[in-house]
């Protein structure tokens, strides 16, 4: 998903790298305590909890804690199991069928128990036109049987999603998709219930009912969200008795509660900002406490390649030679490495050292950035235009990064005016077509597939949108398409990589709508009283092993 | 009596230069006007420049010492560089705006209390209207409606838009003793055309009143500069001036404070200075020092007979 922070997206592999890293995933420490209140410092407030709308990793990381779906990850791992199913699907039909029996004795917070026939509603509602959700239309529901007419209208229901008998569930797709078990896993396959979203109105968002280990008590927006543990959750109960999510809290003044003992996690689903990182490791009591994990992200320069002057390869070529990728990686403090390519290194069939242009350590070739452009057309008569370099300010490095980057174009004579724009905003410009030419941005793993990095942002579909766009290059090229659809449904999974490191070596020695320029490593810090507070690879913060001590 | 500019300015010099702490603030205010006029030819580095080869590889801005004398920022940039070239913006846009604001202030204060009546109804509620903006949250609309966020013009500009206010109502009262004054009387009923009195008898009076507010105005207009880039709507990246220096480090004010505190002692200091200064001249105007006045005030006007001998000065009724 398009980020402003960073989820964690760690394999057995990465978990490996942990070590290497010399930090550790979680603090541990004694026996759990029963009770206590959490306190969770976050800077914005949450736009939604209504699990069909929210795309962003703060609304996940609560969603987490107050919905179920019938998939999660076990532990902090990234291995599927079984959440409100009773247990794995069975998959028949040549990958085309998947049959989910569902446990019993699962219920929502209004005491209702779970049945089939509520998963059937919740997906329906989430794929629906009218809930403007940012599902509906798009490559990971799209195999379902029956989307397509639902979508246009010609259908009520979506026929290949079949409530068998009460606690069975069946699910028909056009063509396999290895990577369904983890979009199902995903915040939009959890289940609601009918009744409360019409209690609700057209506030659900804001007045959300699961199944999950906490209940949301309170919403005052702006300021405070507070969630208390559900005494009749279905798996086992949570240790804390609640979580306060203080709203409005600057990293910085975060970061200061949090060393006075004052509040218990600092935006824990954002990576700790520059400043907030050197201040915490050069206190003694607190550097023990950081937490970090490779991310399976990539972060990287788009170009729009409908719009001048990007609509020329060599432009987009030359553009991929000036970036100094290793400043960016010294500004984040060393928590990043330089990412030639479209992968990140903790996913399967990534390439290690891939730098198919052969740039330098630092991740240039001023010599031929400049030949290119001048083959170009633009020389001394002909000056590159200056371009608006849009980014979010979400991110509290991202004044800083983006001074680099601006920096670096000077060597090669073009402009770049910088334009950082609040993360909704930024959003909202960068998934116009036509709108806007350069921008700044992530991809952080909605599930731990390479086919998370493709389908969503690098297709002819996910191009062919008028808003809401995650494909913000506008990139187009059907050669990518046919890999992509190819490796989908491919059990190969041997044969599945090198389809999608084809796909790499298409986007990034051949059209270049992008320049990669690294992947981030997550960090993330815990008060003296938190114990059981782990980094999670997929989700931003799992509220139900944490405890506290010393508890208020 | 013979017109002696030249004298009575050596009086009122003689006067200021007994006031010890508006010398030192003057001293630094010539001080800094120089480096800023002359930074371009000063061996200083590129203030935009960011020297990442210099940082660490934790990213650690570096501390003042030996290679950057007051440190660097995130991106490496030199600070006392940075300090220099901010201070060109800082005090560009602080006299511009305050003279803006001098400009406009005085016309419409003078037009207000000379004409009277139904002129200066209108000129003083509109004067009200504009006072009761609240200043900050209407520079932040404009500057975005106009989407002219780096223009330094457009900046003082819209600092100027809402102090010409203070000025327009002292000189208005300023102006109104004056009419009264006999002299004035006597050249209105000798067929004086406005516009002469005016500028020959009238704005002469205003001149020690508009040194004194001046020179707090640049103050003020420094220091509201310096809100405005702190709250991110003066100049843009990656130009750098006081207020943005501040903005932009105060996130790493336990890592490295010193991105905070210089430009914050900056502006502190030179709002000091101007402050310093105007209260010198203030002083250095006493009316308790009824020569000097009239001497000063004389000599600004030319042919100033009428001041000749025991006119008490409307200067001394409104400074008391």
């Amino acid at each position: 998903m398009r980020f402003h922070v960073s989820l964690v997206a760690a394999f057995a592999a990465g978990m490996m790298l942990l070590a290497a890293c010399g930090g550790s995933t979680s603090s541990t420490g004694g026996q759990p305590v029963s009770g206590g209140t959490l306190i969770v410092a976050i800077k914005d407030d949450l736009k939604t909890l209504d699990p069909a709308v929210a795309y962003d990793t703060t609304s996940w990381s609560v969603e987490r804690s107050l919905f179920n779906g019938l998939l999660d990850y076990q532990g902090s791992t990234t291995q599927l199991v079984p959440d409100i199913a009773a247990a794995m699907p069975d998959i028949t039909n040549g990958g085309k069928t998947y049959t989910f029996k569902i446990r019993t004795g699962v219920k929502f917070w209004n005491g209702r128990e779970v049945t089939a026939a509520d998963f059937k509603y919740s997906w329906e509602r989430m794929l629906n036109p009218k809930t403007q959700g940012p599902m509906t239309g798009g490559p990971f529901w799209g195999s379902v049987t029956g989307t397509a007419d639902f979508y246009s209208g010609k259908a009520t229901g979506i026929s290949g999603i079949k409530v068998v008998d009460p606690n069975t569930l069946e699910i028909d797709l056009d063509t396999p998709n290895q990577a369904f078990l983890n979009i199902l896993a995903m915040p939009f396959g959890f289940v609601i219930p009918k009744e409360a979203v019409a209690a609700a109105g057209t506030d659900f968002a804001h007045h959300p009912v699961g199944t999950g280990p906490f209940i949301l008590d309170k919403w005052t927006p702006g300021q405070l969200i507070v969630l208390k543990r559900n005494p009749n959750y279905f798996g086992q109960a949570a240790y804390l008795a609640e979580a306060d999510f203080q709203i409005g809290v600057e990293a910085q003044v975060g970061v200061l509660r949090l060393e006075n003992g004052q509040a218990d996690l600092v935006q824990p689903d954002t990576t700790l900002p520059s400043a907030q990182y050197i201040d915490l490791t050069s206190n003694p009591t607190f550097k023990s406490r950081v937490l970090s994990i490779p991310n399976v992200d990539v972060n990287y320069l788009a170009m729009n390649v409908n719009m001048k002057p990007f609509d020329n390869v060599l432009v987009r070529e030359a553009f991929n030679d000036v970036v100094n990728k290793a400043n960016l990686v010294k500004i984040l403090n060393g928590r990043a490495v330089i990412n030639n390519g479209i992968q990140a290194p903790p996913m399967p069939g990534f390439v290690p050292n891939y730098n198919p242009l052969g740039l330098d350590a630092n991740g240039q070739n001023i010599t031929k950035a400049k030949a290119l452009l001048t083959q170009a057309g633009y020389g001394p008569s002909n000056p590159f235009p200056a371009q608006d370099l849009v980014y979010t300010k979400a991110n509290a490095d991202s004044d800083t990064l983006a001074a680099s980057i601006q920096q670096d174009f000077q060597k090669v004579g073009i402009t770049i005016n910088l334009k950082g724009l609040a993360f909704p905003a930024f959003l909202d410009v960068t998934g116009k077509p036509n709108t806007t030419a350069l921008s700044y941005n992530g991809w952080f793993q909605d599930f731990p597939d390479p086919s998370d990095f493709i389908d969503p942002i690098l297709t002819c579909t996910s191009a062919n949108v008028t808003a809401n766009g995650g494909n913000v290059a506008f990139y187009c090229n059907k050669q990518v398409d046919a890999l992509a659809d190819q490796a989908r449904g491919d059990t190969n999974s041997a044969e599945r990589l090198k389809l999608y490191q084809q796909v790499q070596d298409l986007v990034a020695s051949k059209d270049f709508p992008w320049v990669p320029m690294y992947s981030t490593v997550f960090t993330g810090v815990s008060s003296t009283r938190t114990h059981g507070y782990a980094l999670n690879p997929v989700w931003g913060l799992v509220l139900k092993t944490i405890w506290v001590t010393g508890g208020k | 009596m013979e017109s002696d500019s030249a004298g009575s300015v050596l009086l009122l010099w003689r006067r200021f230069r007994r006031e010890r702490l508006a010398l030192v603030g003057t001293g630094f205010i010539v001080l800094l006007v120089l480096l800023a006029i002359f930074a371009p030819i000063l061996p200083l580095r590129d203030p935009n420049h960011g020297y990442y080869e210099l940082l660490p590889l934790d990213g650690r801005p570096i501390a003042p010492g030996s290679v950057f004398w007051l440190g660097s920022d995130p991106n490496g940039r030199d600070m006392f560089s940075r300090l220099i070239w901010g201070a060109r913006i800082s005090l560009f846009i602080g006299f511009i705006a305050n003279g803006m604001a001098l400009v406009v202030g005085v016309i419409v204060g003078t037009v207000a209390a000379y004409f009277g009546k139904w002129v200066d109804m209108i000129l003083m509620r509109f004067t009200d209207v504009m006072m009761a903006f609240p200043v900050l949250l209407f520079s932040i609309a404009l500057i975005a409606i106009l989407q002219r966020g780096g223009n330094v013009l457009v900046i003082a500009a819209v600092i100027a838009l809402f102090y010409w206010t203070a000025v327009a109502r002292i000189v208005r009262g300023q102006v109104l003793s004056l009419k009264e004054v006999e002299f004035i009387e006597a050249a209105r009923s000798s067929g004086g055309a406005p516009r002469h009195i005016l500028f020959r008898h009238i704005l002469p009076h205003l001149v020690p009143i508009i040194i004194v507010y001046g020179t707090i105005g640049i103050a003020t207009s420094i220091s509201t500069e310096s809100i405005l880039s702190f709250i991110g709507i003066g100049v843009q990246p990656p130009t750098s001036d006081w207020g943005k220096m501040v903005a932009d480090g105060q996130s790493y004010m336990f890592v490295a404070p010193w991105l905070v505190i210089f430009p914050g002692l900056m502006i502190l200091v030179t709002v000091l200075a101007f402050n310093l200064i105007s209260d010198g001249l203030r002083d250095a105007l006493d009316p308790r020092h009824r020569s000097l006045v009239q001497r000063v005030v004389g000599g600004f006007s030319t042919g100033g007979q009428a001041l000749g001998t025991s006119t008490r000065t409307p200067v001394e009724a409104e400074s008391a």
